[in-house]
This record gives C-alpha cells, structure tokens and sequence, in this order.
C-alpha cells in the first residue's frame, strides 16, 4: 500500500511537466486548429541554454532562447497563412521542421551529452515517503500557471477574444479582434511555458538531445486525456499521466511504463470523447 | 502505347536506374551511398503512398521499417530460415499491425491521425527495445546473412533499386486502377465518395497496410545489407526524415519522394557535419512549404499549367477550375 | 453620402463575380440589394466589408476605405453581419458576444450602448448566460444585430437577415430593423425574399450575374408582373 501511494505521489509530482507542455498546446489547438510540434524542442534549447550560462542569467536566456524559437514558428505560420495555407497539418508539419532544425543544432553545438543542474537535492519524508523538493516546487509552478491560463482564457477579454477567433476566424475579424495577433501570441506563449518546462527537466531529472520528440507527444496526451481546450483539464490530464506512468514502472515493466503517454494518445483518440471531437473528427 | 504512357513514373525511374548505377557503382564509397539512397527511398515511398495518396500523414514508417529488418533478423539469425524465405514476413508483419491500427484512427482528423501514428511507431520501438531475448535490446542482431545470390555491395544496390523501380511500376498500376482512383475521390471530396459506395475508412486503412508493407521491404533490404539492426538502425528521426523526403520532393506524386530522398539525403552526404542533417532538413522542409506546398514536382506542374493557361488565354478565356488547378 | 462604391468589383482569385458595381446609401436610408441566389450579393457585401478581395472604390463618410482591412473597416463603422449570423460565436454566451463587440468602449460609454441594445432587443436580456448557439434563429438574428451595433457603425450591412426565419419571426424582424431607423445609419441588406425587402427598403437595386440591372423603389415590388420580378428571374 505504501508503495502504490508513493508511486502515486511521485507520478503527479513528474506529470507537472507534461501539464506545461499541455496547456500551450490546448491553447494553440483552440485558437489556431493546430499543433506546434517544435514544444519539445523549445523546451530543448531552454535547458541547453541555461545549462551552459548557469545560474539566474541561464535561466533567463534559456527561456529567452525558447521564446525566440517559437517566435520563428510564429513568423513560420504567418507566413504560410499569407500565402494562403489554412491548414493545421501544413503547420504542423512546418514545426516538425522547426523541431528538426532545433535539435540538430543543439547536437551540433552541445553534443550528445546530457543537460542536468540540481540545484534542489533535499527531499521531505511524509509518513515514510520521500519526496523530493524540486518535484513538488515543479508542481507547484505548473499549477500556478495553469490557474493563471484557465483565469485568463475563462475570465478576461482577451480569452474571450481568444475562445471567439477559435471558433469563427471571419468573424472575429469582423469584430475587429486581431486573430492572427492572438494566434502568434499563443505560439509565444507556447515557448515560454515549454522553456519553463524544460528548465523544470533541467534542475530534476535531465534532457538530452533526443527528449523533445517524447517531451511534445507527453504534452499532448496529457492536453487530450480529459478534452482539449481547458487548461486546468491539462493539468488533471498530465498528473493523470504521470502516475499512470509511475504505475506502470512501479507494478508492471518499465517499457509499459514508457509506452504510456502514447497508449494513452491512442485510447483517448480512438475513444473520441465528446470533447476531443473537434480534433477527432474530420473525416465522415 | 496506353501501356507505356500509363506506366511514364517507371519508365522514368528505369532509364534513370540504368543510366546511373553502372556509373555509380564504379566507385566504392558511391555504391555504398546509392545503396541506402534506395533504401530511403522505399521508405519515402511508402510516406508518398500514405499521405499523397491517402492522406495519412505517417509518423510510423521507420518502426514498420524495423519491424521489417527485425523480421529478417530474427527469421535468419535465431531461425536459421534460409534467405528470402523471410521476405513475406517482413512484407506481412508491419501491415497486420498497421491496418488494424488503421482502422482505429483513419476517421479521426488529418492531425489526430498523424499523432496516432506517431504513438503507434513510438509503441513498436518500445517494444522492440525492450523484448531482450527475442530482438537482443539494445545491442541488437548481428550477423544477418546476405540474401543468398547476392552479396557484394554493388549487386545490392542493383538489388536495391530493382526493388524501387517494381515498387514504383506496382505503385503506378494501383494509381490506375479502380483503387487508386477512388482513393483520389476521397482525397478531394469524402462525401462524394461515401456517395458512390466507397468506404472510406477501410479504403484509407488498406492504402496505409500497403504503404507499411513498403517500408518492411525497405527495412528487410536493410537488415540484410547492413547485416546489422538495432533500436538506434532505424529510429523516428527517419520517420521524420522520410516525411520531410516526400514532402519536399512532392508527396502526391509518384516519384516525388524519390526526388525528395536524392536532393535531401544526397546532399546531406556533402555537408560539412553529420549533425547538421537535421538544420538542412527542417530549413528544406520549411522553405518547400512557403514556396512550393506540393513539393518540386507541384512547382514543376504549376509552371506547367502556367504556360498551357498562358496560350490558352491568348486565344481565349481563362475557366474558373484552370486557375485552381494552376495554384501553386 | 454615408457609404458609397464606385465601380466596385468583387475577385475570387482571378475569377471576377461582381463587376463595376456603383452605389451610394446615404444616412439614414434602408437600401435593399435584390438578386436570386448566386446573383452575387454576398459577393457585393463581403467586398464591401472587405472579406472578399475587391478593386473600385470605397468610402465611408468622406474616407477612403478599399484599401484597409477588414478589421480596420469595421473599426471604422463598416459592420457586416454575415449570412448565417456568422457574426456570432456560438460557444460563446450571449452576455460574451456582446463584450466582444462593445471591449473597445469606454465603461460609460459602453453601459449606455448596452441599454440602448436591450431596449431594442429585450429577448437578449433574458437569455445573456446562454450560448449563442442555442438561441432560436429569430434571437439569434436578433442578437447579431445587436452585436454589430455595439459597434456603433455608421453603415451597416445585413447579408440575407430572413434567412431560415419563420413567416411570424420575419414580422418581428422587420419591425425591430425599422426601428432602428432612429439611429441614423445607411443600411445596405441583401435580400432574395421579395416581401421582406418591400416591408424594409426606402429604394432597391437589382443585381444579376454580378451586375445592377435595375433600380426602384419598393412599390414597384408589390406587383408580381413588374419588371423587377421579371428581372430577377421569380415567377
């Protein structure tokens, strides 16, 4: 028993990562009906950064460097939707570019070693349970921000600007919102959190240059588990996740373990829960 | 003559192979080159079936690609099989896990297909990884022998490329047949082909099982040139890489991964650093995309189009469809 | 003049759908632009509003517009309410439609629209917590309405308002456009229904095939014989 608790409470520490990748990914599917699939890569080049400079400084410019990729990939879908392009798999095709070009630069520049700072090694032991600081510092800064998104997009103008350009792009820009202003913004803000991401990996369990890939698929299913579109639900869904991952290694077999956020992709796909529906269907 | 013009792609690609391997495998290094070069292009292929065809963008084509290889490895080595008797496992393997899966997700959205298939060649290479005694983990399977009548390099590459060119001439019947066609219906309108009796979701399924079939073959050639596989032989960056092949290359068209995998991966051998692919790659994928959507071989037929619509609009009008059709 | 096109012309890519098309609405004046379906109204109005590529000229109050935006034109006061109320937000809750519409306003200010808007529509004060989507196609229309004047617009135009609407709702729908009469603006409506039009324009233009090939007023659409029918192809 008290190991299924343990498992259970250091899943929902490890699954506060995968909610700040979820929730900028729910955002941008709201918003711009697709996905940025360079999140992983942005979290990347955080880590790499900050590693390299160290300190506060690091920290900033590695979040700074996140934000300067996804600010190309925001200039990157301009771009095509100037050209004419609406559609989401154009995009997302063009961050997996993107995603290509960032890892292959840190591989380059870095090398295939891996990114790890700890500057947090204690941990608390509760009832014979430890838990380590910096997991429950990650958690905590993961729900900051997802209360953060679910009150800008519920309460504030501009997410109802945001919720209005999702579902009616001619007319918002008849009610003279900026949709495409909006929808750079969320890639913006999609480098931002998945730069915290990755400093968050950084000072916990450490990054290599092969991690995005698996960084942005984690993120997505953590984003759909519960439905798109509700930043608190990717947090429920990446805590979900990480215990169901934590279990996994725990009573089953570390490879189930791994296989998991893409068992999960899966299930809830083929699932189609109601409010998946709008990234399931499609096809008649 | 229907026979020929209806079979242009491979005889193309024919007089291409011809003209170019006895120059190529003159050359040691170049032989080895032109060898992988095919087997990228099976597996671009196969990416071009899919998602040019029946619009699934794959993310999986390098896990069916090692289910193949490990199919002939395992078939082999462990087995002790004799040669080619491992080639319909190869061929059978990645679709039977694919058409299934296929199946689950080809009514989903273009998007949460692609990201199915992802999770999907994410799970096989787990798997893969992780069956210790049975495909060797992470050290993998040494010592795959060669297929029987062929061993040196430059018979392989043969091999190798008679193998794209039957892919391509198999490739082009399809596109002709009743088939084909209908997965060309439903590409452009799924309504209209649900109309005329077509199921769409087992039509797609059909064309991604076939598609997965290719890229065993591609891994099957693999193993058995290399004689070497292991998790890291074929992993998702070649996934990646073939998409972002076919896409440049023109994913729609029959040759054009093959396009695709001689520009991106030909040139890849030149570069200065082997870990720059991947800045070469993703800038030659995002620029295809602003400049040229359907990839070299669209630019080439736009501009086509262009100058048919330029003489016909000295002489006349100019229809609504024609425009449309000349759109980049 | 509020709002005039001078030999406007509406592009889908090289395809042209409306040609040289002039016409003025001043303050004030209901103008009803009839056409069957596929006449090219839509087209006129998308032009105008400046969702559908256009050459010619347009002004509003004196200004230049044909050159801005969409989002700019509507900024201006050249508000567009799209077939199918495709100004709404269906999600989106009736009091939320309205914030959109009226976030540019200054407290006061915007307090006052909103009155104003409930005093015309009172339906939508009672349904403000329901999503758009799920209120009946004459609330609906009504609260499109509602939506574009928030934005206070000095032209407004109205693509096929009776779309969809019952015969009883149609009735309730012109009484609440004439009454908007009061607020002075120039109203261009694109129309396929004859007798909405006749119950609403002060004078009407015919279009076909992307052309103005007649003009009235709207007593010349109460006899079914008239040129107008004839024109329009109805019988």
């Amino acid at each position: 028993m008290i190991h299924f608790v343990e498992y259970v409470l250091r899943g929902a520490l490890a699954g506060a990562i995968y909610a700040l990748l979820a929730a900028p990914m729910s955002l941008l599917f709201a918003t711009a009906r697709t996905i940025d699939f360079a999140v992983g890569a942005y979290a990347l080049i955080a880590a790499a950064v900050a590693a390299t400079i160290g300190g506060i400084a690091g920290a900033e410019a590695g979040l700074a460097a996140a934000m300067l990729s996804a600010a190309i990939m925001s200039l990157i879908f301009v771009g095509l939707k100037r050209l004419g392009c609406e559609d989401g798999i154009v995009f997302a095709l063009a961050s997996f570019g993107l995603s290509a070009v960032i890892e292959s630069f840190v591989l380059w520049y870095w090398g295939a070693r891996s990114f790890i700072v700890s500057y947090v090694a204690a941990s608390w032991s509760l009832g014979g349970i430890r838990l380590d600081q910096q997991g429950l510092f990650n958690l905590l800064i993961a729900a900051i921000v997802v209360v953060i998104l679910h009150v800008v997009v519920r309460h504030s103008s501009l997410g109802r600007m945001m919720r209005a350009s999702a579902v009616n792009a001619v007319g918002a820009t008849l009610a003279a919102i900026p949709v495409e202003g909006l929808q750079m913004g969320v890639y913006l803000a999609g480098g931002l959190l998945a730069g915290l991401a990755g400093l968050l990996v950084l000072y916990s369990a450490g990054i290599d240059f092969t991690a995005p890939l698996g960084l942005t698929l984690s993120g997505f299913g953590a984003a759909i588990v519960f439905g798109v579109g509700s930043p608190l639900r990717c947090l429920f869904g990446g805590i979900a996740m990480g215990v169901a991952q934590a279990l996994a290694s725990g009573y089953l077999s570390e490879a189930l373990s791994a296989m998991t956020p893409f068992l999960f992709i899966l299930l809830v796909l083929s699932m189609r829960p109601a409010d998946t529906e709008a990234l399931a269907g499609g096809r008649p | 003559m229907s026979f020929v013009a209806r079979r242009g792609n491979t005889l193309v690609l024919a007089i291409c192979v011809l003209i170019a391997l006895p120059v190529v495998t003159r050359n040691a290094v170049w032989t080895d080159s032109a060898a992988l070069l095919g087997i990228y292009a099976l597996l671009a292929l196969s990416v071009g079936l899919s998602y040019g065809q029946a619009g699934i963008l794959t993310l999986s084509q390098a896990a069916f690609a090692s289910l193949g290889a490990y199919a002939a490895a395992i078939c082999t080595v462990r087995w002790g099989w004799p040669p080619l008797a491992d080639l319909p496992v190869a061929l059978l393997l990645p679709a039977l896990i694919a058409f299934p899966v296929a199946r689950l997700v080809a009514r989903l959205s273009p998007l949460a297909t692609a990201l199915s298939t992802l999770a999907i060649g994410s799970i096989i290479a787990i798997a893969i990884r992780s069956a210790d005694d049975f495909t060797g983990g992470y050290m993998g399977i040494a010592g795959v022998p060669s297929i029987g009548f062929v061993k040196a390099p430059a018979s392989y590459a043969w091999l190798i490329w008679a193998m794209v060119v039957i892919v391509v001439f198999l490739y082009e019947n399809l596109c002709h047949s009743a088939y084909g066609r209908a997965l060309n219906v439903l590409r452009f309108d799924q309504a209209r082909a649900a109309a005329d009796g077509v199921n769409p979701p087992m039509l797609v399924s059909a064309a991604f099982a076939i598609s997965s079939s290719i890229a065993g073959v591609s891994g099957w050639l693999y193993a058995h040139y290399i004689s070497f596989v292991s998790p890291e032989s074929l992993d998702a960056h070649l996934s990646i890489s073939a998409l972002l092949m076919a896409v440049v290359g023109g994913a729609e068209f029959i040759l054009g991964p093959i396009l695709g995998t001689l520009l991106l991966d030909g040139l890849t051998r030149l570069l200065p650093a082997a870990e720059l692919q991947g800045v070469y790659y993703g800038i030659a994928l995002i620029v295809i995309l602003l400049v040229a959507r359907r990839g070299i071989f669209g630019l080439i037929e736009g501009g086509l189009a262009q100058v048919r619509q330029l003489r016909r609009s000295r002489s006349g009008e100019v229809t609504a469809l024609e425009i449309e059709a000349s759109r980049p | 003049m509020t709002l005039t096109a001078t030999s406007l012309s509406a592009h889908y890519g090289r395809l042209q759908v409306c040609h040289n098309i002039d016409l003025s609405v001043s303050a004030g004046e209901y103008l009803i632009v009839l056409g069957a379906n596929g006449a090219g109204k839509s087209s006129l109005l998308g032009a105008l509003a400046g969702i559908v590529a256009s050459s010619g000229g347009i002004t509003l109050s004196g200004r230049r517009l044909d050159q801005a935006s969409a989002r700019v034109r509507a900024g201006s006061g050249l508000v567009l309410v799209p077939e199918g109320r495709g100004n709404l937000f269906a999600p989106l809750t009736v009091e939320e439609n309205l914030a959109i519409a009226l976030r540019h306003l200054p407290g006061a200010e915007r307090r006052e629209i909103l009155s104003e808007v409930l005093a015309l529509f009172p339906i939508l004060g009672e349904r403000g917590a329901q999503p758009a989507g799920m209120l009946s196609g004459g609330e609906q229309q009504m609260l499109a309405l509602a939506v574009a004047l928030g934005r206070r617009p000095k032209a407004l135009l109205l693509d096929e308002p009776s779309q969809g609407l019952a015969p009883v709702v149609l009735d309730e729908l012109i009484a609440a456009i004439n009454r908007l009469r009061s607020l002075g603006m120039a109203l261009l409506i694109a129309e396929q229904n004859v007798r909405f039009a006749a119950a609403l324009g002060d004078r009407f233009v015919l279009l076909r095939g992307g052309e103005i090939i007649h003009e009235g007023a709207p007593a010349e659409l109460a006899d079914r014989r008239g040129t107008a029918f004839r024109l329009m192809g109805t019988h």
